[in-house]
């Protein structure tokens, strides 16, 4: 390894180091999340600040000199210079470094000490992908293989006498050609479906949605490192329920009532229609206020119970706080499915509960 | 000052509390599950109003129903907002627009409007260090209860 490797990995290292030190705020606030352009993301970093020595002015005395005696404090509180004015001059700037999503949800799982999910069942999708593994005598001569075919040219030239060590020159004739061959592998290929469901009533404010979507994206972040192929799909809901894009996701606002199995019902449909678990990893994510109406509740549970749960590697549902407190939802599915291994539940009071909710949801493992 | 509201006030005079106690006039019906009162004030924990008149209002009327009691019960502890309409259900939910916090207790106004003409008004607290939510009693004037029933008369008119 050259020095320049050893010192960008050293300094790969410092900045995982302070990334984890500070997961926290980074999770809590969703700055970054706009900042995903592509497969990266930037991280406002504070400067790293390395020692370096200063020298002073030429001829203005050595260290430890100056006006006093030996012993004299230097300054006693209460001394001093009146408290200054707000500075004209620049702020520190902040350095942003940049991470793939690989790299970050390697730290987002080490920080959280996240355990790795095991891919259930069969929950594999063979795929096939060509790979240059043979030989032939035949092909286009894009694939002809040179060094090959003039070792073959070679040999036969000197078998048959006709290579000239003072005029070493190898002529290939076409029995000589050789070409790559591709062969058909299959490659086993885990794929995850996330269903992120998401109240949208008249109680669920901007600032709940904030926190679904930074806690999405984590999530998000977490699943794809972990499995090959994630798709992720979008249901709102109020009253009734319907598969939106992400923008819409995270942007709308209805103002009817909330009836939480009308989402559960869909989500249902869409897994059976569309990601059999025989197939699929199933995520379902639920984010509500909990203030669910009417008689839904018994609605909801069983339907979790005899149609979502057993399709599911993992049902999440996040119970965001609202200006009027939490909703009855929670402690409705707690009662429900207190020991249930594939059900996860966490109470979101505000962004500072997000990091603890996300531990939650992921360190399940599954 | 409408007949129903002076017949209710009648019968708090008469009623200190507790007990429910129910008023009609005409089509309409207030019932007060009342804690206790007072010349000065009540308190109650739940107020049931029904109009008769009309047995099935729609999605859109109850909301227009619910625009109507926002706009007039502005003398409450904070101002309704219409916040769900379930037209599913037939149903729509008022909320005070912020609740008051006071030390670990959110209380707000939860009134619900039904299809059949039905209105129930009572006041919630939240309570963040037991993460529990409770129906409290709701304190009003004898005058705030006066002018109470007769937007509740006006708005359904």
């Amino acid at each position: 390894m050259r020095k320049i490797e050893r010192d960008q990995n050293r300094f790969k290292q410092i900045v995982r180091g302070k990334i984890k030190s500070d997961l926290r705020k980074y999770i809590t606030h969703g700055e970054m999340i706009g900042k995903t352009g592509g497969e990266l993301v930037s991280i406002p970093l504070p400067q790293i600040q390395i020692p370096e020595f200063r020298y002073g002015q030429k001829n203005s005395g050595g260290v430890g000199q100056g006006p006093g005696d030996v012993g004299t404090p230097i300054a006693r509180s209460g001394e001093g210079d009146e408290p200054g004015m707000a500075g004209d001059a620049p702020g520190q700037h902040l350095l942003e470094v940049e991470l793939t999503l690989d790299e970050l949800a390697a730290i987002l799982g080490e920080g959280l000490a996240l355990p790795r999910i095991q891919p259930k069942g069969r929950a594999n999708i063979i795929e096939e992908k060509d790979k240059y593994t043979g030989i032939r005598q035949t092909g286009p001569e894009s694939l002809r293989h040179f060094k090959r075919t003039y070792k073959k040219a070679l040999k036969r030239q000197i078998a048959s006498n006709t290579y000239n060590r003072s005029d070493p020159m190898v002529i290939p004739v076409r029995e000589d050609k050789l070409y790559r061959s591709w062969n058909p592998i299959a490659l086993p290929h885990s794929n995850a479906v996330l269903i992120y469901l998401m109240d949208v009533s008249g109680s669920m404010t901007d600032d709940q949605k904030e926190i679904v979507r930074i806690e999405a994206f984590w999530i998000d972040t977490w699943l794809r490192s972990q499995y090959d192929g994630v798709t992720t799909r979008y249901i709102v809901h109020d009253a009734v329920a319907r598969e939106v894009d992400q923008h819409t996701f995270y942007h709308t606002r209805e103002s009817g009532g909330t009836r939480i199995s009308s989402a559960y019902n869909l989500a249902n449909k869409m897994i059976d229609a569309d990601h059999p678990p025989i197939d699929w990893n199933v995520y379902v994510l639920h984010f509500s206020d909990g203030d669910n109406w009417g008689e839904d509740n018994r609605q909801c549970i069983s339907l979790l119970r005899d149609q979502i749960l057993p399709k599911s590697n993992l049902f999440g549902y996040g119970q965001v706080e609202s200006p009027y407190g939490s909703g009855e939802f929670y402690r409705e599915l707690e009662e429900a499915f207190e020991d249930v291994p594939n059900v996860a539940l966490s109470e979101i009071r505000n962004k500072d509960g997000i990091y603890d909710s996300i531990k939650e949801f992921l360190g399940k493992g599954r | 000052m409408s007949l129903l509201s002076r017949k209710l006030s009648a019968e708090v005079d008469a009623n200190r509390g507790p007990g429910t106690l129910s008023v009609a006039d005409g089509p309409h019906q207030i019932t007060l599950k009342l804690i206790a009162a007072s010349p000065v004030g009540v308190s109650f924990d739940v107020l049931d109003f029904v109009a008769t008149d009309k047995p099935h209002w729609s999605a859109d009327a109850l909301k227009a129903w619910g625009d109507r009691l926002t706009a007039r019960l502005t003398y409450l502890m904070e101002p309704l907002v219409v916040l769900e309409i379930d037209a599913v259900g037939g149903e729509v939910e008022l909320r005070s627009q912020s609740p008051s916090v006071r030390d670990t207790l959110r209380t707000y106004y939860e009134m619900h409007l039904r299809r059949e003409g039905t209105l129930q008004l009572r006041r919630v607290a939240f309570d963040t260090a037991t993460r529990q939510r409770f129906v409290v009693t709701c304190h009003l004037t004898r005058e705030a209860l006066d002018r109470l029933a007769d937007d509740l008369v006006a708005s359904v008119a």
